[in-house]
């Protein structure tokens, strides 16, 4: 297998496509549930917006009765179908693929795989390492192949969400400010909807991207935190192994515990990842993640 | 098919209350940041819903009274400088947070396993305390379990109470109705998803047991001392039947318990719906009356909304606490339990050079508790054994005769539970039982391999290592040759479970390894339990010889199966129906021509037979 560094874009992608067409294959219902479960969750929260931006535009307006009522009608009515529609699909999605049923699924496919080999094949130290390594990439922050089926998750929902908010926001453009607002119909010029409309791609983009460096670390540090959870295995083994109980005793190897444990030293306060959570990781990092979004934020304010 | 197990109440030591400080306590003693940064979590998350809950309705007003531009822009600008400033600080307060709770977990985990490693060996064969042992290592052993979880439940419950409090203040204009039908929906919504979260709990062990099995098939396939048996007999097919079957079932357990979630959603959908219903003809009831503007309404109404969370945030956060309470209590049944042997008190054993050690078996009796409501097994009764300095003694029988036990009374790794076993004339009882085990060096029929250099397994130990010394012991056991072959040398690390780069050792490596080790100790009593069970005769003869060679001027027990490798031994007994059969020389054993004679002709007939064809 080639190392990641070294693999191009191209090669990437296909991976990934293969990964995801080998999950797909397998158990579609797991995508068809979590795309409607995704799209449900980013599109829903902006029909109940628009339905309750309705009610107060009628409000701060003229406040007429009927009107107020049917609003209300309205928005508790979509509210509870779009409730319901989020309850089923959610459930239905929830009941085949809790966490534990990806990790079986995930494992089934090494199972078979394994019990297809030859002995001799299944038998081969490049075999049993390759096996390690996937299972210790799982296991470790339930990255591997499984990753594709979050990513999936992710990938669907940001692009739902983008989707309901480039909808909404078009009649932000559409509604310029009124001519006697001063100095604000400056928003009305061409070159400043171009402005925010390239802030609010800009807010796309960099959030994530912040994300990605906020986590560098944990990737950075990847191969110690792996050692810190092989340790932790190990130690477990060590306490409560039956066939290391007499050793354990007669040569005092509790001490081990203190000596040769790394994990705190890989998780704990002295870490890597906690240094570089408390500097550069996090303070800049997740302060400038919420910059671009306040900014547009304001942008918005002043337009309406 | 699995029956329905529920959790059975039943008094708890030390309840959790008493929990959540030990936890508090713990990270005061550890990590302090954890408690400060838990609350300052707390405080953020309270702000930053504040300001959001502001935000809306202050510039809708702005924009209903008609305000100036430059007010509007200060307020625009002061709630996004607020809520910028107060969401980044609480997001960099949660990431670094969590090294150390982690930390605290680990502690207190590294805690468990002490006491595990230095716990009495007969608490090994008490359920009630291995069972303990499991419930606290599944407390312990995820960042997701109550070991750490329990930080965010206290958070949480900060943050709700005083979010809870703060809108019970803005909501004191609201008709009292509007709030107690709040209070009213919250707790019936909570009330339903308790009895469905209840019934997860009360299920929880047939979720356990299925995944469980699910999980045994998938490791058999992985299993390398099953590979040629999967193959040979065929059991591919089956074990992928098994797999589905089980699978089945799990999948089955997940469709209940989300049909039993959906009943809960339906709820949380009808109170929600009613709530909401009252709150808006309220407010509408209160626009219209012109008390009050949009701004209020929008105001009133996402308070309205908040308080119900709120309410089941400090609903589920008790309830929550009390389960990880409850899980904690495992954790500190396990580490307080008592222990049989003096572990950490005891009269203080030193080793002295010069000394000379006799061991004595005086009238011991000896049973296993049976288990399952079988009675106990006796395996001794009245036994007398004295192992004089220096002697080479070695220990021979049948399978299932007490050879084992027999090592395990000497070691102290049990007690009997008749007669003593006495160090010099004094029970070995009144000693600090760690002490008494600096005496004696063994190798067992099982071995604890250390995930470290070889140095390190050597001299059982990280920091104090002498080198001179590991070299010295490595060439009498007769694995200098290979380990000097090796690129790491000494510093090679062993076990490739833990280091990737790891080199594996033969059986017969590992086998010097551990010779090498006991040398290192220099204790003044050795045990060996067969250690060569795997190894061909002639090997396990060969490496016999070397303790033999190795261990001169030693106290020695060595134990076989294989009557031969054991001859050189200055006695030897003969194991039988708990009782010592015969005891001799080699030769005056077989002079006697009773069952010693018998086993070992027929070991020779077998060998030599062997060699014929």
């Amino acid at each position: 297998m080639k190392e990641n560094e070294k693999m191009t874009w191209k090669e990437k992608v296909q991976l990934n496509r293969r990964a995801f067409f080998l999950w797909y294959r397998e158990y579609p219902a797991l995508f068809v549930s979590t795309a409607l479960a995704s799209l449900f969750n980013a599109v829903f929260p902006y029909v109940t917006l628009y339905f309750s931006a309705q009610l107060l535009n009628e409000l701060a307006g003229a406040r007429r009765r009927e009107v107020l009522v049917q609003k209300v009608v309205i928005l508790l009515v979509v509210e509870a179908v779009v409730l319901l529609l989020k309850a089923v699909v959610f459930r239905w999605k929830s009941a085949i693929s809790d966490w534990t049923c990806i990790h079986f699924y995930d494992r089934k496919r090494q199972f078979d795989k394994l019990l297809s080999m030859d002995f001799s094949d299944a038998e081969l130290p490049g075999t049993q390492a390759l096996l390690a390594e996937v299972q210790q990439t799982a296991r470790w922050r339930n990255y591997g192949i499984r990753r594709i089926y979050t990513q999936f998750e992710e990938f669907l929902e940001a692009l739902f969400r983008l989707l309901g908010g480039i909808a909404l926001s078009v009649s932000l453009f559409r509604l310029p400010v009124r001519a006697n607002a001063g100095g604000i119909t400056l928003l009305n010029h061409p070159l400043c909807i171009w402005l925010l409309i390239l802030l609010l791609c800009a807010v796309t983009f960099l959030s994530p991207w912040l994300d990605t460096i906020g986590k560098k670390c944990v990737i950075e540090c990847e191969e110690e935190l792996k050692l810190g959870n092989r340790f932790f295995v190990f130690f477990g083994a060590l306490m409560s192994e039956d066939k290391r109980a007499l050793d354990v005793r007669l040569y005092g190897q509790e001490r081990f515990f203190t000596q040769l444990n790394p994990i705190e030293d890989d998780f704990g306060t002295r870490s890597k990842l906690a240094r570089f959570s408390r500097e550069r990781g996090g303070s800049l990092v997740r302060h400038l993640q919420r910059y671009p979004g306040s900014l547009a934020g304001l942008f918005i304010c002043l337009s309406a | 098919m699995f029956k329905k197990v529920t959790e059975r109440k039943k008094g708890k030591k030390y309840g959790v209350f008493k929990n959540s400080l030990f936890m508090l306590q713990e990270a005061k003693n550890k990590v302090p940041s954890v408690i400060w940064l838990a609350v300052l979590d707390g405080l953020l998350a309270v702000a930053v819903s504040m300001i959001e809950l502001y935000i809306a309705p202050t510039i809708l007003e702005k924009l209903e009274r008609h305000s100036t531009l430059s007010e509007l822009l200060y307020t625009i600008l002061f709630f996004t400088a607020g809520i910028t400033i107060a969401s980044a600080a609480w997001a960099y307060v949660r990431i670094n947070m969590m090294h150390g709770r982690i930390e605290v977990r680990i502690h207190i985990m590294n805690k468990v396993r002490y006491k595990m490693s230095t716990s009495s060996y007969p608490l090994r064969d008490k359920q009630d305390f291995m069972d303990l042992l499991v419930k606290a290592c599944d407390t312990l052993n995820d960042n997701d379990k109550a070991g750490e979880a329990i930080w965010n439940t206290f958070t949480e419950l900060l943050q709700n109470i005083l979010g809870f409090v703060i809108y019970l203040y803005l909501l004191k204009s609201v008709d009292m109705v509007v709030i107690l039908v709040t209070i009213a929906t919250a707790v019936l919504g909570y009330i339903v998803n308790y009895y469905v979260n209840e019934w997860n709990y009360q299920h929880r062990k047939e979720d356990e047991e299925i995944c469980k099995r699910v999980e045994y098939i998938l490791n058999r396939a992985e299993d390398r001392y099953l590979a040629k048996d999967i193959r040979i007999f065929g059991m591919w097919e089956w074990l992928c039947r098994l797999q589905d079957k089980y699978m089945k079932l799990y999948l089955d357990f997940c469709g209940r318990r989300e049909k039993r979630y959906f009943v809960a959603d339906l709820a949380d959908l009808v109170l929600g719906m009613l709530r909401n219903g009252i709150a808006y003809a309220y407010l509408l009831y209160m626009v219209l009356g012109g008390q009050i503007g949009a701004a209020e309404f929008l105001l009133y109404f996402t308070a309205v909304s908040g308080f119900t969370a709120w309410i089941n945030g400090i609903m589920n956060g008790i309830s929550t606490l009390h389960r990880q309470g409850l899980e904690l209590e495992s954790v500190r049944e396990f580490l307080d339990y008592k222990e049989i042997f003096c572990m950490e008190e005891g009269q203080l054993l030193c080793q002295e050079p010069e000394r000379d050690y006799t061991i004595e078996l005086r009238d011991v009796t000896f049973r296993y508790a049976g288990s399952g409501g079988e009675p106990a097994k006796e395996v001794f009764s009245h036994l007398n054994l004295t192992i004089h300095p220096g002697e080479k003694l070695a220990v021979v029988g049948l399978n299932g005769a007490g050879k084992t036990t027999l090592v395990k009374l000497i070691c102290g790794f049990y007690d009997p539970d008749e007669g003593e076993v006495l160090l010099n004339g004094v029970n070995i009882k009144v000693y600090n039982r760690r002490d008494y085990y600096k005496l004696i060096s063994g190798v067992f029929q099982d071995f604890s391999v250390v995930a470290a250099t070889v140095a390190v397994n050597v001299a059982q130990d990280a920091f104090q290592i002498d080198m001179e010394r590991v070299q010295d012991c490595v060439g009498k056991a007769g694995l200098k040759k290979k380990i000097e072959t090796l690129p790491q040398k000494y510093g090679t690390l062993l076990d490739r479970d833990v280091h990737i780069k790891a080199v594996e050792l033969s059986g017969g490596e590992l086998q010097r390894l551990m010779i090498a080790r006991l040398l290192y100790k220099d204790s003044p009593i050795i045990v060996l339990d067969e250690p060569t069970a795997a190894l061909d005769p002639i090997a396990e003869n060969d490496i016999y010889q070397k303790y033999n060679e190795l261990t001169k001027g030693k106290s020695a027990v060595f134990i076989s199966h294989r009557l031969a490798s054991t001859r050189f031994c200055d006695r030897i007994l003969l194991i039988e129906d708990g009782k010592i059969a015969e005891e001799g020389t080699h030769e005056e054993l077989l002079g006697n021509g009773k069952r010693y004679t018998e086993l070992f002709e027929m070991q020779s007939r077998y060998y030599q037979e062997g060699e014929l064809v």
